[in-house]
C-alpha cells in the first residue's frame, strides 16, 4: 500500500517535506495504525505517537487524506491511495506526525475541567439520578485527541484566543453536570468575543470527531443557557 | 510469549518458549537503532522498552517452565492439580545467571488471622 509522509526532523531539515512508502501490508492489517506499526519496522526514523491500539487515548491523531481522525481506528479499506498523512494542522511541529499540544492543553485547562462544589462532602458519593447521569452522555467521552480543535479554522485563526471545540465540550460537561455548582462562573469564564463566540458553527469538529460527539450543539446549549442567564 | 505462555501451558510449549525467548534475548543484545534524532525518538524509546520486554519475558517464562502445577493464572494441562506439599512458595529470578530461588509463604501475617491454605474451588 502506498503512503505520502510528511516528515520534518529539525535537527537535519531546513524544510519539512512528504516522502513516499510503499509498505508491504499483513493480512491481518486492518486499520491505519497497523499499517504505521509495519513501516516504522522498515524506516524507524518516522516518528508518531500511539497507544493504545483502539481509539481510547487519543494519541495518534493526524491528518489522514485531509480528514483529522485516529490512525488506530481508521481502517485502512476506506482510504484512497496513496494516503496522504500529514501533523494536525495548526499546531506547532515537534517533528514529523507529532504536534506540540501545549497550545490546545492551555485551552482545556482555562475551562476548569473539573467538578467544583464548596459544599461538604456527603458521607458517600455525590448521587445523581439516572436522568442527571443521562445530560452528560455525549460529553463525557471526549478523548482529547485533538482531531476536533485542530480542523476548526477558527481554532486556527485564535488559537491563544478561542477555547476551541474540545475545550467547549467540556465546559459544557461541567455546566450540564448536576454535581457542579459553578455554572455562573463558568459562563462568566467564556463571555467574551472570542472564547466562546468565535463559533460560528462551521461544524468541521462535528464531522471529523473519532467518537462520534457533536461539539457544536454543546456550545449552541452554552449559548442558550447564557441567553437566558441575561434576560 | 502469547503462544508459548498464554492460558494454557504445558511441558513442550513451556520448553520450546523458554528457547525461542532466550534466543531473542541474544539477539536484543546486537539491536541498532537508524534514528539519532534528539527530537522525539520514538526508536530509541522501543529500543529500551524492547530491554525490558525481554527482561519480563525471561523472568516469566523460566518460572513458569520451573513450577510443575497448576496455581492462580499458571493453568498447566500436563500437571492440572495444584500441588502444596512441592509448590507452596514464591518464585524468585535473578537476571545475573538467569537462575530461579524460592522464598517460603509468609504463615504468619501480622495484622490479620492466618488462614490454612487450600484448593481454591468454584
Amino acid at each position: 500500500m502506498r503512503f505520502r509522509i510528511y516528515r520534518y526532523d529539525p535537527e537535519k531539515d531546513a524544510k519539512p517535506y512528504l516522502k513516499d512508502y510503499d509498505v508491504a501490508l499483513d493480512p491481518h492489517d486492518r486499520m491505519l495504525l497497523d499499517a504505521l506499526v509495519r513501516l516504522k519496522a522498515v524506516d524507524d526514523t518516522l516518528s508518531f505517537r500511539r497507544s493504545c491500539r483502539e481509539g481510547v487515548c487519543g494519541s495518534d491523531a493526524m491528518n489522514i487524506n485531509g480528514k483529522n481522525g485516529l490512525a488506530c481506528v481508521t481502517n485502512l479499506k476506506t482510504l484512497s491511495e496513496p494516503v496522504v498523512l500529514k501533523p494536525l494542522p495548526g499546531l506547532p511541529v515537534i517533528r514529523d506526525l507529532i504536534v506540540d499540544m501545549s497550545q490546545f492543553f492551555k485551552q482545556y485547562h482555562s475551562i476548569k475541567p473539573y467538578l467544583v462544589n464548596d459544599t461538604p462532602p456527603p458521607e458517600k458519593e455525590r448521587l445523581q439520578s439516572p436522568e442527571e447521569r443521562e445530560e452528560l452522555d455525549g460529553l463525557y467521552e471526549c478523548i482529547l485527541c485533538a482531531c476536533c480543535s485542530t480542523a476548526c479554522p477558527s481554532f486556527w485563526w485564535n488559537p491563544d484566543k478561542f477555547v476551541g471545540p474540545a475545550g467547549l465540550l467540556q465546559a459544557y460537561r461541567f455546566i450540564a453536570d448536576s454535581r457542579d455548582l459553578a455554572t455562573n462562573e463558568r459562563l462568566d469564564n467564556l463571555e467574551d468575543p472570542y472564547r466562546l463566540f468565535r463559533c460560528y458553527s462551521i461544524m468541521n469538529c462535528v464531522d471529523v470527531c473519532p467518537k462520534g460527539l457533536n461539539p457544536t450543539h454543546a456550545i449552541g446549549r452554552i449559548k442558550e443557557i447564557m441567553l437566558k442567564r441575561a434576560v | 510469549m502469547t503462544t508459548h505462555c498464554g492460558v494454557f501451558r504445558n511441558e513442550q510449549l513451556l520448553s520450546e518458549g523458554v528457547k525461542q525467548v532466550m534466543d531473542l534475548a541474544e539477539r536484543a543484545k546486537r539491536v541498532a537503532i537508524a534514528d539519532h534524532s534528539r527530537t522525539f525518538n520514538t526508536a530509541r524509546v522501543e529500543a529500551l522498552e524492547l530491554d525490558n520486554l525481554i527482561e519480563t519475558a525471561k523472568a516469566t517464562i523460566v518460572s513458569a517452565h520451573a513450577r510443575r502445577e497448576s496455581r492462580g493464572a499458571q493453568a498447566r494441562s500436563d500437571h492440572p492439580v495444584r500441588d502444596d506439599v512441592n509448590w507452596l512458595k514464591h518464585t524468585l529470578w535473578y537476571s545475573e545467571g538467569n537462575r530461579l530461588d524460592y522464598k517460603p509463604v509468609n504463615m504468619k501475617p501480622l495484622t490479620v488471622d492466618a488462614f490454612p491454605p487450600k484448593a481454591r474451588t468454584y
